[in-house]
């Protein structure tokens, strides 16, 4: 009866193939119609239905788990409650029971026995892919993918989901750029992959491609960020739109780290692929879950201000104007007036579900309020989303999303600035004898100590930062069995996705702020407008056979996708009011892109041997918009086969070895083929074109990097599940690279981009996972992740180059033949004919990375801790320079003098090691006892949780945050502090109630 | 099941009609600008007519920029100073140091911006040949324009480089890498240029099909343009020691020497706005100073008065002390930000017929036309002497009206003593100044022709 609905329900064929599964599993050979089977075959002379249940091993009833009854092509799959019912021929039978994340396990099931419970064990880290590919047994996958599941994301309240993922996937290096509140998070898959191509993985929400995309907010017009010597327009502290996506509707988070796993998403695909899969209803009565959560924040990291002990050395420091402030025995925390916030935060989510076995609903509902520490600043998220699943007869199954959210992120003035108006550009050059409070009539006092005269507290409390987003994340879906007999099973599946925002960043600097104006205008409103538009429609057809000891799953299907981005800023200088007509000097400044891509996929699937060996090959060939030649056909491959020793001892489950190859690519950003001319530019009013300034060539054979990746590993299950290891190794090798040349500038360009040269990395990744403690209603679970990445430019067809940074005086990245792509260089001594020897002084990539995850539960406590320890990676601290050049670390007389002096000879000293141990999660909960809950009114049940993110940071690091990211997310160049966020921990209390 | 099967042809027949739909065209073009792949293979006249413009907005860029070729010529030729003091190079480069091959700003200057101005302008003739809706002769008036602003932006190259040579864009694909040629051959090149232009602007009917601005008040038909056209030539041919072809080329430009009506600012202009997207004159940045050998080395008039050129374009500014220098002296031509800068006027047509007189030993007509420059520009008496004195000493007078008359107007001084070989007498603010003879190739050059192991 039930079994219909699973067959589509998890169909999010983004790239209509797949049959996918969220929580559930793959289809099984749908539903068998009650219909007197087909006159070719015989009917079984006698037919006998065994019933029974599915269980995790010591845990809960498994939903979706797929039962086959071998030999024949009888299946069922398990309902919510795990129970099943299959028709089976009389006599012995095997059945082989498949769970969603579970290993496979085979159980006789003799003549006369109509009832069984079947105990199978949870693989964690499995693979489920869900897109692109029919996986017929995803144990069978042969590389290393990892899955984070909804329990282990939604322990602890999370702003973003990125920065909830963080520790949890092994090869997964998620680093936030700064501690502002909303967002602003880099997830690096395996390593750098480009130099100067796209950094983002590729986001895949029930098969919507999601946009990640990071606009700044144009605050670059007040700041000068970008006047400097490193001109980059991404110093906005902008947030990367992966933001906006409700932690709490997620149900998994799989990650294809590289082309291996990744090439069916063609010319996207080579920063790795993240799969998101969303809550869907499952029927049955109304069900309810509310979560009430009440945390707080608190700095977790100050510099400190020097304090001076007598007016001379004041004096010393800050010039001769010190006298007319420095009291002795008088200082103040300014970083404490300005971030000292312990804000009450809260979140909401409610979800909804219910239904019945034709249609399936979830609602869900997400509020989220969490001011920051420092002044101004917040985060606010609103989320509603609603999924729907239906059976249309029992062929036809039509599946629908719609997710709406709005979120208000207020990110204050931080970062690089070259106008002295960033809180931490002030600081270094503030005194802590300098008064910088609120006057009792209103006013803040201004600092003299400065050019811009800024007082950060007036910034923070006057200045507004907003970022506003609305967005709606749509998607349809669509699974329609056109055959099912004879052990075949054929499908037609389509998707259709969109998601559209409208990013709007209203900046304003009143006329009255002490640093107004800093171009000769007072007053500054920005007004940017973003528009995303990304569309995707896929439509394609999947075939199943299932025999006995061998199953094939083939799919083909074409893709169509559409991407578009409007941003307009409007800067009105002289602004006396927030809207931008109020100005006097009103600049504008649009920039487009749309890029279209065709793709066409296949793939073969076969599961052999007893279902031990498993062949994958698969194919895609994708047109791009953004090629040289946009009718170009590329092609991606894959392939991957993995081997199950058979006769192992007892005590050892599963064996198996994996091999996987793939290859994938890096499209060229938008408008890289073309040479611009510019139209901005005009003589008294008449129009003048010419070639744009930028001195940018167009290449017309301009065409993604290709990535080839190997991947080889080992997969354990042992102990009844108790032990789990995975362990991959790797290679990927990214030719093709987009570079950009200088060319003779007597051609009237300067440079032109261009694909050559060969970026290596290799790699392994361990995960073991133990369960020390399995006994009555007490488990231990403890996880532990292991990746070490090392790359390396093995060719490089242009001069050796310098990117990042400010300079080699202070250190930067260098992108070198022969060297790894993240090493930092910088100028230590001079040579002979007086010029500077530059030198590696360090390097962005960590040495390694460990996450440690420990859960204890026993009956209704448990209690879990994730510590995320990074080894090595070094950043360069240029805001302890700039406290330096002010003489005003706390350290300056005693080691701070010295190191300004060492500087100018060494840019080493402000390069610093930044490896940390992070305790990013700990929670503690109690499950209320049934009888107490019931009491409580309709409530089924109750849980209460104390929890804390980011609770301790151990480090030598000694600026704020070893994670920190000046530029944003970036290929090569993170790692470069200047002037953050501060970094905040945060506690939280939740109760949930089950209704 | 005939249900289902009958339902599955109804979504299925639109599904795939949305999948043809959804097919969106892959060549998508550049959303932000136009595309040099559109202009070139589908020009328009009012493109035509936008690129025409940009070759003016483009070449005032670098003309009249603090950094560009009045300002750095007028400091090596010891006519001003820029004392902005967040870039010392503008003294511890120019005056002090070496020539830096490196940036394209200060040493490797005087050549990115121009040859991008010269494939603007490349790109425009290879549009031209291609347009439709604009008739031949608006087509050679388009040539003939074109081709005199590229032989501009060749002047301007190579009397940045001289003898170390430059490039001759010839080929339409950038990608090509042209050789470094002569001085000799880079002039010939200009004057093929500035004849070829003669030709077509001679059939280019009676109007150009875009308009010039203001700086080309009076110029601004294909055939008053030639006489600005002609007026170019003749200072290439001065250059060149084509004396001779000179006094020819003058003779059929805008040159006037009426005492009644001297008309010496006649002549075509940068000319500026403060609308959006136009460009302000950056030459009045209150950095910018005269040198004080200017004032030091000026003539009085017979009743005692400064020379009134001097007097007219210098004026008393707060003194300023920079690495050692110091100068209370600034400039008046460019009081506004859309004073206009010269490209070429009368003043200089008559210093050149006096300087082509003087080449071919016709003293006396020097000597009238200096003399025409000393009363009328100069407010000072004419030399009677001149006629009869030496060739060295009517040189001298004639780099002297040059220097006065065509002050801080595009690197006269510095190009004059180079030309008659007396860069050393240029004066030192101090001993150990340089004096820069030329400007290096750009390093990105050389490095492109001989690339690193």
């Amino acid at each position: 009866m039930f079994r219909v609905a699973t067959i589509a329900l998890g169909v999010l064929l983004l790239p209509a193939a797949a049959v996918a599964q969220e929580a559930q599993p793959p289809a099984p050979p749908p539903p068998a119609e009650p219909a007197p089977p087909p006159p070719a075959e015989a009917a079984p002379a006698q037919e006998r239905t065994i019933t029974g249940a599915v269980k995790e091993t010591g845990g809960d009833f498994v939903q979706g788990a797929v039962i086959l009854v071998r030999g024949t092509d009888a299946s069922a799959v398990t309902e919510a409650d795990g129970k099943f019912s299959v028709r089976a021929p009389a006599g012995p039978v095997t059945l082989e029971v498949m769970g969603p994340a579970h290993a496979p396990k085979e159980v006789q099931v003799g003549a006369d026995q109509a009832a069984i419970t079947v105990e199978i064990s949870p693989v964690v880290t499995e693979v489920v892919l869900t897109e692109r590919a029919p996986v017929i047994a995803k144990q069978n996958l042969a590389n290393g993918a990892s899955v984070v599941r909804s329990e282990d994301l939604n322990r602890v309240s999370a702003q973003t989901i990125d920065s909830a993922i963080q520790g949890k996937l092994a090869g997964a290096n998620v680093q936030q750029n700064s501690g502002a509140p909303g967002g602003g998070l880099q997830v690096r898959l395996r390593g750098v992959s480009t130099i100067i191509g796209q950094t983002e993985p590729l986001f895949i929400v029930d098969g919507v491609l999601v946009s990640n995309v990071a606009i700044p907010n144009g605050i670059s017009a007040v700041t000068l960020s970008s006047s400097g010597s490193n001109s980059s327009s991404t110093q906005d502290d902008q947030v990367n739109r992966i933001a906006d996506l409700n932690t709490n509707d997620i149900e998994s988070i799989e990650v294809l780290k590289g082309a291996s796993a990744s090439a069916l998403y063609g010319s996207k695909a080579a920063n790795g692929v993240v799969i998101i899969t969303t809550k869907r209803g499952t029927s049955g009565g109304v069900r309810a879950n509310i979560t009430q959560r009440f945390g707080t924040y608190h700095i977790s990291n100050k510099l400190g201000l020097r304090v001076f002990n007598s007016v001379d050395d004041a004096v010393m420091a800050f010039g001769e104007k010190a006298r007319d402030y420095y009291q002795q025995g008088r200082s103040f925390d300014h970083e404490e007036e300005l971030s000292g916030r312990t804000p009450f935060a809260n979140e909401t989510t409610i979800n909804l579900t219910g239904g019945n076995r034709d249609i399936t609903y979830y609602v869900s509902l997400d509020q989220r309020n969490d001011p920051g520490i420092m002044i101004g600043t917040g985060y606010q998220k609103q989320s509603g989303r609603l999924a729907i699943d239906t059976n249309l007869g029992s062929r036809l199954r039509l599946g629908f999303t719609g997710n709406i959210i709005r979120s208000l992120a207020q990110r204050g003035v931080n970062n690089n600035d070259n106008a002295g108006v960033a809180a931490y550009m002030t600081l270094p050059f503030t005194p802590s004898f300098l008064d910088l409070q609120q006057r009792p009539d209103g006013t803040f006092p201004n600092n003299p100590f400065i050019g811009s005269t800024n007082n950060p507290l007036q910034t923070a409390a006057l200045a507004n930062n907003d970022e506003s987003v609305w967005r709606a994340i749509a998607s349809a879906n669509a699974s329609l069995v056109l055959w099912n007999a004879n052990q075949n099973l054929l499908m037609a599946l389509a998707n259709f996705g969109v998601d559209t925002f409208e990013q709007q960043n209203r900046l304003f600097f009143p006329p009255d702020l002490h640093f107004e104006p800093t171009d000769g205008f007072a007053g500054t409103a920005i007004d940017t407008n973003g528009d995303n538009r990304n569309l995707n429609l896929s439509t394609g057809l999947l075939h199943r056979y299932t025999g006995t000891g061998f199953s094939t799953a083939s799919s083909l299907g074409v893709q169509l996708e559409q991407r578009g981005l409007d941003v307009l800023y409007v800067v009105s200088r002289g602004a006396r009011r927030p809207n931008v007509d109020s100005g006097t000097n009103v600049t504008l400044n649009q920039n487009r892109q749309l890029v279209r891509d065709r793709g066409l996929y296949l793939q073969e699937e076969a599961l052999l041997l007893e279902q031990r060996l498993s062949l994958l090959a698969a194919l895609r060939a994708e047109q791009s918009s953004t090629s040289g030649d946009p009718h170009k056909v590329l092609f991606f491959p894959k392939g991957q086969i993995s081997f199950a020793l058979p006769g192992l001892p007892r005590a050892v489950e599963l064996l198996r070895l994996r091999l996987a190859y793939g290859e994938s690519g890096n499209q060229p950003r938008y408008g890289q083929k073309f040479t611009a001319l510019s139209v901005t530019g005009n003589l008294q009013g008449n129009s003048g074109q010419r070639l744009r300034e930028t001195g940018f060539l167009g290449n017309p054979d301009i065409r993604p990097e290709r990535q080839r990746e190997i991947d080889a590993g080992i997969d354990v299950i042992s102990f009844d599940g108790r032990g789990v290891l995975e362990l991959s190794v790797y290679q990927k090798s990214i030719s093709d690279l987009l570079l950009q040349r200088t060319v003779a500038s007597s051609t009237g360009f300067q440079f032109e981009f261009i694909n050559g040269g060969v970026l290596r990395n290799r790699g392994v990744e361990v995960m073991l996972q133990v369960s020390p403690i399995r006994q009555g209603s007490m488990e231990w679970l403890t996880r532990t992740m292991f990746s070490l990445n090392r790359s390396k430019i093995v060719d490089l067809p242009v001069p050796a180059f310098e990117t990042g940074g400010f300079g080699t005086g202070l250190g930067l990245f260098k992108i070198e033949k022969g060297k790894s792509a993240t090493q930092i260089v910088g100028a230590q001594g001079k040579d002979a004919m007086g010029k500077d020897i530059v030198i590696k002084m360090g390097d962005g990539e960590p040495d390694f990375r460990m996450t440690f995850f420990q859960a204890l539960t026993w009956g209704p406590f448990g209690v879990s801790v994730l510590a995320d320890w990074q080894k090595g990676s070094d950043v360069i601290n240029l805001t302890k320079y700039l406290f330096d050049l002010g003489q005003n670390t706390p350290d300056f007389e005693t080691a701070g003098k010295d190191r300004l002096m060492r500087q100018t000879s060494d840019a080493s000293v402000y390069i610093e090691d930044a490896g940390y141990l992070k305790i990013r999660e700990i929670e503690l909960h109690v499950d209320l006892p049934a009888g107490w809950v019931n009491q409580l009114g309709p409530m089924k049940s109750a849980r209460l949780s104390l929890a804390g993110r980011n609770l301790f940071t151990f480090t030598s690091y000694t600026g704020m945050d070893p994670e920190v990211s000046n530029f944003g997310n970036q290929p090569i160049a993170r790692n470069i502090d200047v002037a953050p966020y501060p970094p905040s921990r945060s506690f939280w209390f939740s109760l949930t109630a089950g209704f | 099941m005939h249900n289902d099967l009958r339902f599955s042809g109804r979504v299925a027949a639109p599904l795939a009609a949305l999948l043809l739909l959804g097919c969106g065209d892959l060549d998508i073009g550049d959303l932000n600008d136009p595309g040099l792949d559109d202009f070139q293979n589908n020009p328009t006249p009012a493109g035509i007519a936008a690129a025409a413009t940009g070759l003016l907005v483009e070449s005032r860029l670098n003309y009249t920029a603090a950094n560009g070729y009045v300002s750095h010529l007028g400091i090596l030729g010891r006519e001003s100073y820029n004392f902005d003091t967040a870039d010392p190079r503008y003294i511890t480069e120019l005056l002090e140091g070496d020539l830096v091959a490196g940036n394209n700003v200060f040493g490797g200057n005087f050549w990115l911006l121009e040859y991008r101005n010269i494939r603007n302008a490349n790109i425009l003739l290879g549009a031209v040949d291609k347009v439709a809706g604009l008739t031949d002769a608006a087509k050679e008036a388009v040539r003939g324009f074109t081709k005199t602003i590229a032989a501009l932006e060749y002047l301007v190259v190579i009397n940045t480089h001289d003898t170390n040579g430059a490039v001759i864009q010839k080929s339409p694909d950038p990608h090509v890498v042209e050789p470094i040629a002569t001085k000799e051959q880079v002039f010939a090149w200009i004057k093929q240029l500035l004849d070829e232009a003669k030709t077509h602007l001679l059939a280019g009917g009676d109007k150009f099909p875009f308009p010039l601005g203001s700086g080309f008040e009076g110029f601004d038909k294909p055939a008053t343009f030639l006489k600005a056209n002609r007026a170019l030539k003749a200072r290439v041919d001065v250059y060149t020691g084509d004396n001779a072809g000179a006094l020819t080329d003058l003779s059929e430009s805008f040159i006037t020497a009426d005492p009644m009506m001297p008309n010496l600012n006649l002549g075509i202009y940068h000319a500026f706005g403060t609308g959006a997207g136009d460009q302000t004159n950056l030459l009045n940045s209150p950095n910018l100073y005269a040198h004080p050998s200017i004032k030091a080395g000026a003539e009085m008039t017979a009743n005692g008065q400064l020379d009134a050129r001097v007097a007219a374009k210098l004026t008393m500014a707060m003194e300023r002390t920079v690495n050692g220098l110091t100068s209370d002296q600034a400039f008046t031509m460019y009081s506004s930000p859309t004073s206009k800068v010269p490209i070429i006027r009368n003043e200089e047509l008559i210093l050149l017929r006096a300087e082509a007189n003087w080449a071919l030993g016709n003293l006396t007509q020097a000597a009238a036309d200096l003399n025409f420059i000393r009363e009328k520009s100069g407010g000072l008496a004419p030399r009677a002497d001149l006629a009869t004195a030496s060739k060295m000493d009517v040189e001298d007078e004639l780099l002297k009206q040059r220097f006065y008359s065509l002050l801080f107007e595009g690197g006269h001084r510095w190009l004059d003593m180079r030309r008659h070989g007396r860069l050393e007498m240029l004066p030192r603010d101090k001993p150990e100044h340089k004096i820069h003879a030329l400007f290096p190739i750009p390093q990105d050059e050389v490095n492109v022709r001989n690339p690193m192991p």
